[in-house]
């Protein structure tokens, strides 16, 4: 009997094995000593799941167990395989809303506005073409991108003449406050598929206050108004909403999930503030510690089981990137954790000057003046030179959890990522390993409601396959 | 006043006495003499914190050894994953 490579962490009083491509098991510790020195003599049932889940093989089955594996780890990397799926355009800077944390660096000022020009639009369309990739998702960013929504129509149908050649599946989405709402709009979405991704920040006044409105009206009245009205003519499910947690809502977290699902949101995105643009100058003023994050963060899910199990189904975003990873053979698809890193290679940013950036977070420091992380430009550099250059090359290198040393040993890295622009931020602001330690957290946590609670993996089941709750328990 | 040890080299490599300092802060700073690394614990800080730390590395330790253990086997099935058929012995 040989064990296969694997790795371990207690969690409570258990120790937690996790492989190569996510599968785990909890072992009590003297069955995992037994595990470690002389696994022949566990009992028949645990040496069988083991056995399942190629934490353990007969040596004559050696061969078969490796392939199984590696099977399992390629699809568990298969975002590999395809490259850059994820293509964000930045319309303009321009905003027609104040909120106090902006990453985006935003501006109302018109003498700041900085805009995409058609010139520039028609490049990037062709470099997008260009990525392997035979899917697509472009995803349209401000400021308030649909401030420019002219440029947005012309890039959809350049797109759509370029495709008759390339012939690649191709999906938008559009981050809007759905301030700038109207029936064209409306119909062009509809006619092109688009998923809109908005911004709910709680109940109206955590909203307002966090979301300034530009004018008199409450932002909060108006995204609503606008919400109901795609709800309505168009789909629920093409519409999404990120909560961004300012000290304001930290302690209201509940209150925050009750107001999404008043308003018959089936998912929420509790997303801490980053340190970029306006927020990382402010961060003082409205931030708080990663502790206090965790501790809300902690409460907030206990909730959203306790509502989810009393049948009302509403998803959290954060925790089912990680649950994907754990509970199926997937991979989730969202950029920022994953390893290798998706910048540049599953994700990449064209700014309004035509600049190419890795990640979003990469253009928003670039607009705080420190561009590190720029790639080039679609006007005067190849496709070929920024995304076989070396620069991007070293990037993805420097940040594989496999082989970080702060990573060794973890058992959370078949779940985990490195933001390569996260953590240069991170350094610079001299709190190493935020970014660890939320997600180590975070993962520890789903973990133990796996091992303590039965009715909480229903629950997460349910989020990853729509299946209801109720269904799950029959 | 802050707290010294001594570990013999022998008993904890350096490997492990690094992946411990850099999770724990019981430990500010570390010497080398020829048989023993001698660890130095902030200002005012409890005697247990250095147990702690000395416990860590015998932790790290026993990790370092099982991923040595299984480092062939993973290098196999990452080959086997990721490398293209024709590469493959």
């Amino acid at each position: 009997m040989t064990k296969l490579p694997f790795r371990y962490g207690r969690i409570q009083d258990s120790m937690l094995v996790t492989n190569e491509s996510g599968q785990f098991y909890f072992l009590s510790i003297p069955l995992f000593r037994r595990f470690i020195s002389d696994p022949d003599m566990l009992p028949p049932n645990i040496k069988n799941d083991l056995i399942s889940k190629f934490f353990l093989v007969e040596d004559e089955s050696m061969e078969f167990a490796l392939e199984e594996s590696a099977i399992k780890l390629r699809t568990k990397k298969a975002f590999l395989s395809t490259f850059t799926e994820l293509h964000i355009i930045v319309l303009t800077y321009a905003c027609n809303s104040k909120c106090i944390y902006c990453h985006a660096s935003s501006s109302t000022d018109a003498k700041e506005h900085h805009m995409l020009t058609m010139a520039t639009a028609r490049r990037v369309c062709e470099y997008i073409m260009q990525s392997p990739s035979t899917t697509l998702k472009i995803e349209f960013q401000g400021g308030e991108p649909t401030l420019e929504f002219n440029i947005m129509m012309f890039i959809v149908e350049y797109i759509t003449t370029l495709n008759v050649l390339y012939r690649k599946n191709i999906e938008y989405v559009v981050c809007t406050n759905l301030l700038v709402f109207s029936q064209e709009h409306l119909e062009f979405y509809k006619k092109h598929s688009f998923c809109i991704s908005t911004s709910l920040d709680g109940p109206r006044d955590i909203h307002d206050t966090n979301r300034t409105p530009y004018n008199t009206q409450s932002n909060y009245s108006k995204v609503l108004e606008n919400y109901q009205k795609v709800c309505a003519e168009y789909s629920p499910d093409r519409v999404s909403a990120l909560l961004t947690v300012s000290k304001y809502s930290l302690p209201r977290l509940r209150e925050c999930v009750d107001a999404y699902v008043d308003h018959g949101f089936r998912s929420i995105f509790i997303r801490s503030l980053n340190p970029y643009g306006l927020a990382e100058k402010t961060l003082g003023e409205l931030g708080y510690s990663l502790e206090d994050f965790l501790a809300a963060y902690k409460d907030v899910l206990d909730y959203i089981l306790i509502l989810n199990k009393e049948g009302i189904f509403i998803r959290e975003e954060l925790a089912s990137i990680f649950l994907q990873k754990i509970l199926t053979p997937f991979s989730s698809g969202f950029v920022d954790i994953q390893s290798p890193p998706g910048a540049g290679i599953s994700c990449v940013v064209y700014d309004t000057d035509g600049g190419v950036y890795p990640s979003d977070e990469a253009r928003m420091l670039a607009r705080c003046g420190d561009d590190s992380f720029r790639l080039g430009s679609v006007l005067s550099d190849t496709y070929q030179d920024i995304f076989l250059g070396e620069k991007l090359q070293k990037l993805i290198r420097g940040n594989l959890v496999e082989i970080e040393a702060h990573c060794y040993g973890c058992p959370y890295i078949p779940y985990c990522g490195i933001d390569p622009v996260r953590k240069y931020q991170e350094t610079k602001l001299n709190v190493p390993y935020q970014s660890c330690k939320k997600y180590s957290q975070i993962i520890t946590l789903l973990f133990s409601e796996l091992k303590n609670n039965p009715d909480s993996e229903k629950v997460f089941f349910s989020w990853l396959t729509g299946v209801s709750y109720e269904e799950l328990c029959l | 006043m802050s707290e010294s040890i001594t570990i013999a080299k022998n008993v904890v490599s350096k490997r492990a006495l690094l992946l411990a300092y850099g999770e724990s802060n019981s430990t500010s700073s570390i010497e080398e003499t020829d048989t023993h690394w001698v660890l130095t614990g902030p200002k005012e800080q409890d005697s247990g914190l250095s147990n702690q730390f000395f416990r860590l590395c015998m932790e790290k330790e026993v990790k370092l050894a099982l991923e040595e253990s299984m480092a062939p086997l993973r290098e196999i099935l990452y080959r086997k994953a990721f490398e293209p058929i024709s590469k493959r012995n």
